[in-house]
């Protein structure tokens, strides 16, 4: 009776010491998404009411790269990478004491390489209706998008899994500035226009 | 899962701020992960893809704190036990109501999974081919940890219990990790002639924190409060405990958003603030072996072993 009694006791002791070292959590995995946001800046100086600036969104891989090594995961454990939304904000304001409101499109095409054809587009990206300069201060105003334009960052953002280096073009046209500007009352000011992509990777988590 | 939730969101300048969770306790590699998960959420969905992770954290830091009510009322009495403690998830916590963050139109809400969740992840179809993904969970059946602790008594009739964690740092840079506890209980019956069972009152204080405080303080840290009512009755070998209990458990938690400037910060309470416990103690000399199952908003059980002298036949 007692040896028995003792067996049990032996028994209990490392069923408690297998299970509180945790061993039951060998072998997890989970789809971790990472949320990245990819900026360009547009600084205007107009003396005319017309704007047309190009910038170039050529960070999409080294920000991927970084989400990947920051999660110890390959191009080949990417399950998606999808776009979640456009943003734009008034960086630095214009100095004049009164608003601006500016209509226009930001169009989108892609040239992966700086010498050779556009691939893709220009298609519209973001219409833009009577904005207000002084509405787009600090918090970031969630563009309104087009279709057309999205694929094709869709298409750049797929391509990375397959170990393409997207190069995009954004180019912002406008010919409605109210009140137009003037070589006496010019538009001067910054903004900046955001990406936000997230990347979806299947993670095996080892202890 | 059901109560009252606080929760208070705000932002300050980034601390290096790397992992949040009590997840620790799984493994370290998964707390890696998890600050991954969290960081796709800014705050607003946080709490509740947490939700499940905290209830049971507390309830498993509730569980295990005794195994019986029999204080003496005078003499020397020292046990060293080892807890086993685990809280089943049920199919309730899996998921949760999320709603989509960062700038996607249309807003839009979906039922996906929380921390303990199934581990695919759920996209929602937004504005002009723009797609949202809900991170996926780590699939766990349970939480699960142990935690040795020391029993010492008795000074008219009161004990006193000192537990230490045992933690897991693995390789990942954490910074400080701390899990311990105290607890008091004093024996109510040795008032009474001949009460026909053992009855104790205690209140029993954890404090689990993660952090790098040279960097700015806590990552994580929680405080778990516990005041009960405990009784039993020994019958040769056995001695069945029983338990009420009021609690209290509550976690901050600090960790990196989309970008480094944006670091969250939150308070989670559990919403389960009673227990009820049932156990038995299986008593061979100086050593006890026992287990228990408490009752609440999120059950768990605990198993333990407590090698003591004397013996805990004793008091019989």
């Amino acid at each position: 009776m007692k040896k028995s009694v003792f067996t049990v006791l032996a028994l209990s002791v490392l069923g408690i010491l297998v299970l509180a070292s945790g061993c039951v959590y060998d072998s997890l995995s989970s789809q971790v998404v990472v949320t990245e946001k990819v900026n360009v800046q547009f600084k205007e100086y107009r003396e005319s009411p017309s704007i047309g600036s190009v910038v170039v969104i050529d960070t999409f891989k080294e920000r991927l790269m970084d989400a990947l090594e920051e999660n110890h995961a390959d191009l080949e454990d990417i399950e998606t990478i999808t776009m979640v939304a456009g943003e734009y904000k008034v960086a630095a304001p214009s100095k004049a004491a009164h608003d601006w409101t500016v209509s226009g499109v930001v169009t989108m095409r892609r040239q992966d390489d700086p010498m050779g054809p556009v691939t893709a587009g220009p298609a519209t990206f973001v219409n833009m209706t009577s904005q207000s300069l002084w509405a787009a201060k600090g918090k970031p105003v969630p563009a309104a998008l087009n279709s057309a334009g999205v694929a094709i960052v869709n298409t750049a953002l797929a391509d990375l899994k397959n170990g393409g280096d997207p190069r995009l073009i954004v180019e912002m046209v406008s010919d409605n500035i109210v009140p137009a500007p003037s070589p006496s009352d010019p538009l001067e000011f910054s903004w900046l226009a955001q990406v936000t992509f997230q990347v979806v990777i299947h993670v095996d988590v080892k202890k | 899962m059901d109560g009252e939730r606080l929760v208070a969101i705000g932002s300050r300048p980034a601390i290096g701020a790397s992992i949040a969770a009590v997840i620790l306790f799984l493994a370290s590699p998964v707390s890696a992960q998890l600050e991954s998960q969290l960081s796709s959420y800014t705050g607003r969905n946080a709490p509740g893809y947490l939700e499940p992770l905290v209830d049971a954290f507390g309830a498993d830091l509730h569980a295990g704190l005794y195994h019986s009510a029999r204080i003496p009322e005078s003499g020397f009495r020292i046990s060293l036990e080892l807890n086993f403690m685990s809280a089943r998830f049920s199919e309730a916590d899996k998921t949760f109501t999320a709603t989509t963050e960062g700038g996607f139109k249309p807003e839009q809400t979906a039922e996906a999974p929380t921390v303990i969740g199934p581990s695919e992840a759920v996209y929602v179809d937004g504005d002009s081919g723009t797609t949202f993904a809900f991170p996926g969970g780590f699939d766990l059946a349970s939480f699960d940890f142990g935690v040795p602790q020391l029993r010492v008594s008795s000074l008219f009739g009161t004990e006193a219990l000192i537990q230490l964690g045992l933690i897991y740092p693995g390789e990942a840079d954490l910074g400080d990790i701390s899990l311990y506890g105290v607890g008091i209980r004093h024996s109510v019956s040795q008032y009474f002639n001949d009460f026909p069972v053992d009855v104790a009152v205690g209140a029993f204080w954890q404090r689990f924190s993660l952090g790098n405080k040279d960097k700015g303080g806590d990552l994580v840290s929680a405080n778990a409060w516990s005041v009960g009512i405990q009784a039993s009755k020994l019958f040769s070998r056995f001695e069945p405990y029983a338990g009420l209990a009021y609690d209290d458990f509550e976690m901050d938690l600090s960790y990196e958003g989309d970008t480094a400037e944006d670091t969250v910060e939150m308070s989670l309470e559990s919403g389960d603030h009673f227990h009820a416990t049932v156990g038995l103690s299986f008593i061979v000399g100086f050593a006890a072996l026992f287990g228990e199952y408490n009752i609440g908003g999120q059950d768990a059980f605990a198993l333990g072993l407590a090698v003591g002298y004397p013996s805990f036949s004793i008091g019989e």
